[in-house]
């Protein structure tokens, strides 16, 4: 319990630092170190196979994928206004909180089920991924035919 | 216990990912901010799957990891071209992609 709760502090810790480093390439480090949290998370409720699909899909991919495809303009800063997040940040806690206090648990089986009905086939979700990735290639196509345009 | 630990943290991932998309004006930030709300998304998909019989976590977070890999991919592709034609990366400065 004690390292489950270390670990969600750490995450949070991650998450701010994105916001509040100054560079690019160490913000996406952040977010790389966010999802290994995660993954760490994911281990000490008990889903080992899930944790280890995290790190090999999302860190060994995606994040290696994010850092060499943005590597070209590393030196950029990041432009946050900290004020700004600061505040919005702080009345979305609030309000969650408020939701978190009146929400109760028992009554997620319900939900469930309802979610359950919606999505009971497999096939219509897999259907969902392989047009989430058509959009992708469509947009990267629509993407290189304006830059051969110019 | 546990459980709601996983819970609070994903509702705080939550807004701060919405925290960035709000108060941030660089592409690339509000990207990553909306793969913070995806992560959130994840780990309240964990927590709620721990009281749930019928909820399979699995098909959850496929389609989640998914539509986060299609917004990096996305994100990498817009940039490369942005990069390339020298547009900013102000959203403020956007209409330039109107062509």
């Amino acid at each position: 319990m004690l390292i489950l709760l270390l670990a969600a502090l750490l995450e949070l810790v991650f998450v701010l630092y994105i916001f509040q480093l100054k560079k690019m390439l160490y913000a996406i480090l952040a977010l790389v170190l966010v999802f290994i949290a995660n993954a760490a998370i994911f281990a000490l409720v008990g889903m080992v196979f899930v944790a280890i699909l995290q790190l090999f899909v999302i860190v060994g991919g995606i994040a290696t994928y994010l850092l060499v495809g943005l590597s070209p303009s590393m030196p950029m800063a990041v432009s946050i206004s900290k004020p700004k997040f600061a505040l919005s940040a702080i009345v979305l806690m609030l309000a969650f909180s408020f939701a978190i206090s009146k929400m109760g648990f028992a009554s997620s089986k319900a939900t469930s089920i309802n979610i359950y009905a919606i999505f009971g086939n497999i096939s219509f979700l897999y259907l969902l991924v392989l047009a989430l990735f058509a959009i992708c290639i469509a947009a990267i196509v629509v993407i290189k035919k304006i830059g051969v345009k110019k | 216990m546990s459980i709601m630990i996983v819970a609070i943290l994903s509702f705080f991932m939550l807004s701060f990912g919405i925290a960035g998309v709000v108060s941030s004006k660089n592409m690339i930030m509000i990207i990553i901010s909306a793969e913070l709300i995806l992560v959130a998304a994840s780990l309240a998909v964990v927590s709620f799957a721990f009281e749930s019989l019928f909820l399979s976590v699995m098909e959850f977070l496929l389609t989640i990891w998914s539509v986060m890999a299609m917004e990096i991919i996305a994100l990498v592709a817009a940039y490369r071209y942005m990069h390339r034609e020298e547009i900013s990366f102000d959203i403020d400065k956007l209409s330039s992609l109107k062509g």
